[in-house]
């Protein structure tokens, strides 16, 4: 499979007018995304994820090393035919309307005539402004304006899609129906490049995540290579006594009470007999779960490993 | 160039949105128009002053018109962070400036078009007389407002939408000082201040080869070819300072 | 700092510069070429006299609004005039203000001659006067030589050497300049005339009232004066007498303008 996005020891460091140490946004960034795939970018803000983005749209120019777009240089106009970007807080311009704006930006993709109606059209449909197509971008809500930021990305039915910050600003239904885009864009095979401070939503809708922090890339895999494996089974349950707590302690697990419920941590493999043994005692089994961490909690501790 | 003519027609419907420029016209049209209710002095010199004032009225109006619209062509898309969704489409950095520069130069020229009527469609009322030889003077005002609009633009692809103003009404005033700098040139007696005080005066603006308001007013005829190229000097001032402005605008990071 | 991504659109400054340099030949151009008017390029305008026509004046200055500027200093030539005293030293400069800024503005030319001839010539010290009726003179030369073609600068210098100087022999010549204009008025001729009676040069004086009459059959003062000069010169008395009342007029009015005597003006025939 090809190499959509392609970063090679990419560093910016900013500096002000007069020069000075500079601040490292991003250092030595070596990435490759590959066709078809949805990548999470996430980090805390500052981490470099935004920095990482506009040196691939060239908004930024890289301090050393370089990012390429399918092949090609990322300032290549053929590039940028290829490509939709959907900004963090999108602004557009107050005195058009949705479908103005959507005008404004076809033309720009040379879409013309009926193909160019027929996909405004489309794309009002999809991100359900069809009703508010006449309406002043002044007039938007912070969802609306969110939504048509989408649907101008998708104009051009781009090959690589890049979305800083999908459902920020939105509430859970306008989330909800973001997130079902994403899921359908990827389904349809497109590439797509997404930067969140949310983890568990990179952890729902991305194949491989990229864990920035202070502009390195601490960790970056699938979902199932950065989470380690659940390495316990929980078993809450009902009317045990004082001495099938014992026996369960006595098999290794941690048993602690809250609620009436007690709720045993126990080693996989010693599950199917703490199980047996709170049967046995006449016990209710309430629920069995084996948790796995999150990316967050992962994060969380690679973030503390930093700081110590 | 389909994306020039895109942000050129975005440009001139952005620019007619908005109520500091329609204010600015209405309020030249007022000025215009009611400088035609006061009576001064003799009827010659009353000739003589409607016909300053009038120009006057649009040469001003076209300036503030030309140092507003050119700091609102960057600055603000940088500040409200529109120009990254179009930036991310496929239009170069120069074709952005411009797309931009043509649609404010269209404004401008459809402005002064607008102000021109009102002025000798007034000046006839007034005195029945048509003076349509007034518009030759606009021709000398659009260009140098021309000039104007670049060059505030260039200086906001690196500073403040305040600090291109200020630099908008200075660069004005250079253009008009020129000619104490040229007469300073002249006295001098170092040949190495002459020819740094005429390098000055080459490169910096000089509107007084564009100003044909007296002339005009005074009724002196302006050949066609002097005309051409007050149009070669307007033009190719702009174009030079348009190429700095695409080239400041190329290294501007966003 | 940036690697060397930015610096590919650095290739615009060549061609920049290029027209930058062959803008200088076009401004040259524009200087030289005839239908430029160079006195309306920005002389050195005293900033001085333009402040007494207020700030906005000056401002306008600045900002390269000599029309206005030039208008709001006439407004301030009215108001030094009316109020008189100092306003009258006042409105010298501010005046050469106006006629360098706006060298085709006839009135203001005219006023200022007239101004610094007659009227700094009645405030100014005595041993100073003669100065200020020659700046007269000069500022309608300065003028006629900007407005060429028209007779109003002709007219007043004219009168200037006619009525001031009592100098016949300088506004003959000056008089004859304006007639040369076909919109000059019927009167100038007149004064031709008058010119050559005050020098005692009769037979001039009386071919002179007979072209304004061949010129204007209906001029009644042509006429009244060659009746006139008909009766004067029937009875030698009666001339003698006119020659002797000319000198004392004439010879009276130089005496209190301290101008040279006229010299017993040659006989006729």
């Amino acid at each position: 499979m090809a190499s959509v996005v392609e970063m090679h020891g990419l560093t910016k460091v900013y500096r002000s007018f007069f020069g000075g140490t500079g601040v490292l946004a991003l250092n030595q960034l070596d990435l490759e995304i590959q066709e078809g795939e949805t990548f999470g970018l996430v980090g805390p803000n500052g981490s470099g994820k935004t920095t990482c983005l506009k040196l691939l749209l060239g908004l930024l120019y890289p301090t050393a090393g370089e990012a390429m777009l399918f092949g090609r240089k990322v300032w290549d106009m053929r590039v940028k035919a290829l490509l939709g970007y959907m900004p963090e807080t999108p602004y557009f311009y107050d005195h058009l309307s949705g479908e103005q704006l959507l005008r404004y930006f076809a033309q720009l993709f040379g879409l013309r005539g009926a193909e160019q109606r027929r996909r405004i059209d489309e794309l009002l449909a999809l991100v359900g402004l069809s009703e508010r197509r006449h309406m002043l971008l002044r007039y938007y809500s912070r969802g609306m304006l969110q939504r048509i930021g989408l649907a101008q990305a998708l104009l051009n039915d781009p090959a690589l899609l890049i979305v800083d910050e999908v459902t920020s600003g939105l509430d859970p239904v306008g989330a909800h129906q973001i997130r079902s885009l994403i899921l359908e864009l990827k389904r349809q095979g497109k590439t797509i490049l997404l930067s969140s401070h949310l983890l568990n939503e990179v952890q729902t809708l991305c194949d491989r995540v990229g864990v920035l922090y202070r502009g390195n890339l601490k960790a970056c895999g699938t979902i199932d290579e950065l989470l380690p494996q659940p390495s316990q089974v929980v078993i809450t349950a009902l009317g045990l006594e004082a001495p099938t707590v014992a026996r369960l302690e006595e098999l290794g697990a941690a048993c602690a009470a809250a609620d009436g419920m007690v709720r045993v941590t126990v080693a996989p493999e010693q599950a199917e007999q703490a199980v047996a043994v709170i049967q046995g005692d006449g016990g209710r089994l309430h629920e069995l779960t084996r948790p796995r961490p999150t990316l967050e909690e992962v994060f969380m501790d690679m973030v503390r490993e930093e700081v110590e | 160039m389909r994306s020039i003519i895109t942000i050129a027609r975005n440009t001139i419907s952005e620019a007619l949105s908005r109520v500091i420029l329609q204010m600015i016209l209405v309020f030249a049209i007022i000025f215009l128009v009611l400088g035609f209710f006061f009576t001064f002095m003799t009827p010659g010199e009353e000739d003589k002053m409607l016909k300053d004032l009038g120009l006057t009225v649009i040469t001003g109006f076209g300036l503030l018109l030309a140092i507003f619209m050119g700091v609102s062509l960057i600055q603000p898309e940088m500040e409200r962070r529109t120009i990254y969704a179009l930036l991310a489409k496929p239009v170069r950095r120069l074709e952005f400036v411009l797309g931009k520069y043509a649609g404010t130069i269209a404004v401008l020229a459809l402005s002064m078009i607008v102000m021109g009527v009102v002025l000798v469609g007034s000046l006839f009322l007034k005195q029945g007389v048509w003076s349509p030889e007034l518009l030759i003077a606009l021709v000398g005002i659009f260009f140098a407002l021309m000039i104007m609009a670049a060059l505030v633009m260039m200086i906001s692809t690196f500073a403040s939408t305040l600090m291109s103003v200020v630099a908008g009404f200075l660069f004005w005033s250079i253009g008009y000082a020129q000619s104490y700098l040229q007469q300073l040139s002249e006295h001098a007696d170092n040949p190495v201040s002459v020819r740094v005080l005429n390098t000055i005066s080459a490169v910096l603006p000089n509107f007084t080869y564009l100003d044909l308001r007296l002339a005009v007013v005074d009724g002196l005829s302006i050949p066609a070819q002097l005309l051409g190229k007050m149009a070669l000097y307007g033009v190719g001032y702009a174009a030079v300072v348009l190429a700095i402005a695409a080239v400041l605008f190329n290294e501007r990071e966003m | 700092m940036k690697g060397k991504a930015h610096k590919r659109g650095r290739w615009l400054l060549l061609p920049a510069f290029a027209v930058l340099v062959l803008l200088v030949p076009v401004q040259r151009s524009i200087v030289s070429d005839p239908g430029y008017r160079k006195e309306y390029v920005n002389p050195a305008v005293n900033l001085g006299s333009v402040r007494e026509g207020g700030t906005v004046a000056l401002m306008a200055m600045l900002g390269g609004f000599r029309p206005l500027v030039s208008n709001l200093l006439w407004l301030k030539v009215d108001e030094f005039w009316h109020r008189g005293g100092s306003g009258y030293w006042r409105m010298v400069g501010v005046l050469q203000a106006i006629c360098e800024m706006d060298p085709h503005f006839i009135d203001a030319w005219s006023t200022f001659g007239w101004h610094c001839a007659w009227n700094i010539y009645v405030d100014a010290p005595v041993k100073d006067r003669p100065k200020w009726v020659q700046t007269g003179i000069e500022i309608y030369q300065r003028g006629i030589k900007f407005n060429p073609d028209r007779y109003d600068l002709y007219k007043d210098l004219a009168w200037l050497y006619h009525d001031k100087l009592r100098d016949y022999e300088r506004a003959i010549p000056a008089w004859q300049e304006t007639l040369k204009h076909p919109d000059a008025p019927i009167y100038v001729r007149h004064m031709i005339a008058h010119c050559y009676e005050n020098t005692w040069q009769v037979d001039k004086a009386i071919a002179t009232w007979k072209e304004c009459l061949k010129e204007d059959p209906t001029d009644v003062v042509a006429k009244a004066a060659l009746d006139w000069w008909r009766q004067q010169t029937a009875d030698p008395e009666k001339l003698k007498a006119e020659k002797l009342r000319i000198l004392v007029r004439e010879n009276g009015v130089r005496r209190s303008r301290q101008l040279p005597m006229m010299e017993e003006p040659h006989s006729i025939r």
